[in-house]
Order: C-alpha cells, then structure tokens, then sequence
C-alpha cells in the first residue's frame, strides 16, 4: 500500500484542495443527512478529509471522482455509526425543519412539516442499509445506477431494499407507530 | 392487472420507470381500486415529502476550513514523525543510510545476515533513527519505509509501504521511526531515498523477540550502500 502521508502538490498534479472542493457541497448534503445534525456532518466530512488526505495519489487516479467519495463517506458513516449505540438522526432535523416550515410556509404546510417531521423518526427504525437507499435515493435523487457503485450493490439488490425499506415507511406511518414513540 | 401486481410494480411507478402499456394498466387498476389508490396517494406523498425534507446549507468556509484542517493534520504528523535533529540521538538506536553522491543504478541492496539484527520488543514501541547524511541538498526526494509484517509504526497500523516527498539538508538527516514488534520472527526492514529515478537502499534485519533491546545496538551500523 502506498501512503502519501507528506506528498506535495507537484507540477500540474491537481492539489487535494483542487479535487475535492468541487464535491463538498454534495457530500455535506450527504453527511448531513445520515447524521441529523450541522455539527456532525462537519465532523463526519472533517473525518472523511483526514483519512483521505494521505490517498491523494489513489485520488489523483480515480476517473469519477464523486461516487468515489460517496462511497467513502458511507463507510465510514456506518463504521462510526456501528461504534456508536446513539442514532444518528435522533431528533437533529427538529430545529431546521421548524425554521425551514417558518420561512416557507407555502411549500410546507402544517401538514407537510408533520409529515416530515414523522419520516424523520420512521428513518430512524428501517436497518442502516434501507436508511442509506432511501436518503440517497429518495432524499438526494441518485440513481439506482450511480448507487451500484457507490454502495457496492447490484441494482437487483437495491430495487429489492428500496421495495423493502418504502413499505416498512409507510407501514410505520399509517400504524402511526411513529407518531405514538414521539408522544413517549 | 391485480392489487399484487401493483404493489409490486409500484416503485417503477413512483420512480417515473414504467412507461406506455404497463403505467396505462397500472392507472386503469387504480382508477378501479380504492384500496390501491390510497395506496398509491400515499405513497406519492411520502416521496414528495422525502424530496422536500430540507437541508441547511453548508456553512460558509467550512469546505475551505476542512480542506485546511486537514492537510495542516497531516503536517502536524509528519513534524512529530522526523523528529528534530539533536533530540535524543545518544538514547536511540541509530541506523545510517550515507548518500554521498547519488549513483545512476536504481537500487542497491546489500545481502542479508551482513548486519547483526535489531531487536525489537514485542509490543514494546522503540525508536530507531534512521540517518540520511547527504552531500548536497536534496529538493523534493522521495523516501520510502518498507516495513516488515512482524513490526508495525504505532498510528499506522497494516501499513507497510510508508512514502513521501520532503527535501533534505547537507550532511545528517533523522528521522525517528518508532516501531514495534507485533509478531516475534526476523525480518529486514528496508530505507531508501529516490532522487531524479535514481535510488539508493539500505536493508536492516529485525528480530521481534521478547529479549529486551541490546543497548549496545546505540551504536551506528548502518553502511554506505
């Protein structure tokens, strides 16, 4: 295995700064989703950026670059997230959806803010795999193509876990076993 | 087309994947089953309200702050990894790699068995300074650490290949390998230094064992390769 762990930006080579800004939007988006809360998508892409900065050899090679990223991010999403017995959704979105229902309360009615709200904590109780689909998928609108490489999955298996992981939604929404551990 | 035939074709639907004949058939089934266009209503909602779920943005400067933070991490490491030039040089193990004036061959490794071997402790992490004494100044040189699977770099577990680029000064160069055994055998570990396609070499043997480090191996034994 080569480490880079002091390399410097040589010639035309494009520097770390250079190949990763353009995706740090997306992965942000990513990180916070899986993670519920400002904070821990920062901690989540400053924990990603340490661990690649000794790769940028391996970064330099990579011919698209995002789903690479992606990929990375997920792992060690799940691997802190196996280390950890605290959910990682739990209870973060609370505050910006409030904010978010506040200033555009056209696009999201009572209705559609509790509903949010709802699925937020129905995330919650699917299995780290169909949480990971449906935020990349249904949130974040990956295809399932792009998604084969990212998770490492066949498209087969992935249809099959978004069937699986959609049905468990709306069975946990119309029980409203969701809205009744919320009262808890 | 029957209720269980639409739930199971109801993602492609969802997802705007079926098209002409089966969407038609699917339509007709809900037009004609309440139970399914609840169904489906519902479902419509729920990826509705799955797309809308907002996220706030990200932070202004926070990708340029992350960037920094973490390349400034990796600084940081290497400032603690070559250790300065005068700290406790008399207390380490010292192994030199002389290069007076690099030679056009690629490499040159000496045999085995011609250097009596460090001991390293099992689990017990030591030091071992590696001396890089060159003739003139070397801009962006290439060192490379192959380190054996029988010892490890604390913090770098399972890495065996450990290479960078960094410039070197006239005359004595350090730098501070800690090591520690992990599986008691011998093996060599092997230092170079690459300028220009040119390289040099030098291979140390290692014994992991459970003796305690021979003090007398504070001695330079490193040759001119």
């Amino acid at each position: 295995m080569k480490i880079g762990i002091f390399s410097r930006h040589r010639g035309t080579e494009p520097s770390f700064e250079e190949l990763v800004t353009p995706h740090m939007e997306r992965l942000y988006r990513l990180a916070y989703r899986y993670s519920g809360s400002q904070a821990d998508a920062e901690d989540l892409i400053q924990d990603l950026l340490i661990k690649l900065v000794p790769r940028i050899d391996e970064l330099r090679k990579v011919d698209q670059l995002y789903p690479w990223l992606a990929k990375a991010l997920y792992r060690l999403h799940v691997d802190r997230f196996r280390k950890s017995s605290r959910n990682p959704v739990e209870g973060g979105h609370d505050e910006h959806i409030e904010r978010a229902a506040g200033e555009n309360p056209d696009v999201f009615s009572p209705a559609r803010a509790g509903l949010i709200r709802d699925l937020q904590s129905a995330l919650q109780q699917l299995n780290e795999e169909q949480r990971a689909l449906i935020v990349m998928h249904d949130m974040e609108s990956y295809t399932l193509v792009e998604l084969e490489k990212i998770l490492d999955t066949p498209v087969g298996t992935l249809k099959s876990r978004l069937h699986r992981g959609r049905a468990k939604l709306r069975k946990l929404l119309k029980e409203g076993t969701v809205s009744m551990q919320r009262a808890c | 087309m029957n209720c269980e035939q639409l739930l199971n074709q109801l993602d492609d639907y969802l997802d705007g994947n079926l098209s002409g004949e089966r969407r038609d058939q699917l339509e007709r089934h809900l037009g004609e089953c309440e139970d399914c266009r609840i169904l489906a209503t519902e479902a419509q909602e729920i990826q509705q309200a799955l797309r809308e779920t907002p996220v706030p943005p990200m932070r202004p400067g926070f990708a340029s702050q992350a960037i920094k933070r973490a390349t400034n991490h990796h600084r940081h490491h290497r400032r603690s990894f070559i250790a300065g030039f005068s700290s406790a040089l008399a207390a380490s193990l010292l192994v030199a790699l002389f290069v007076g004036k690099l030679l056009p061959t690629m490499e040159s490794t000496p045999g085995p068995g011609l250097s009596p071997p460090l001991i390293i402790s099992l689990q017990q992490p030591r030091t071992v300074n590696l001396v890089f004494d060159v003739a003139a100044a070397m801009e962006n040189a290439t060192i490379s650490i192959e380190i054996p699977e029988n010892v490890e770099v604390p913090g770098f577990p399972k890495q065996h290949l450990i290479t960078w680029k960094t410039s070197l000064q006239p005359g004595r160069n350090i730098l501070a390998l800690p090591l520690r055994g992990i599986v008691r055998s011998n093996s060599a570990l092997v230092a170079s230094i690459e300028l220009d396609g040119r390289r040099k070499s030098i291979r140390i043997p290692i014994e992991v064992s459970d003796k305690k480090a021979d003090p007398r191996a504070g001695l330079p034994f490193g040759r001119h390769v």
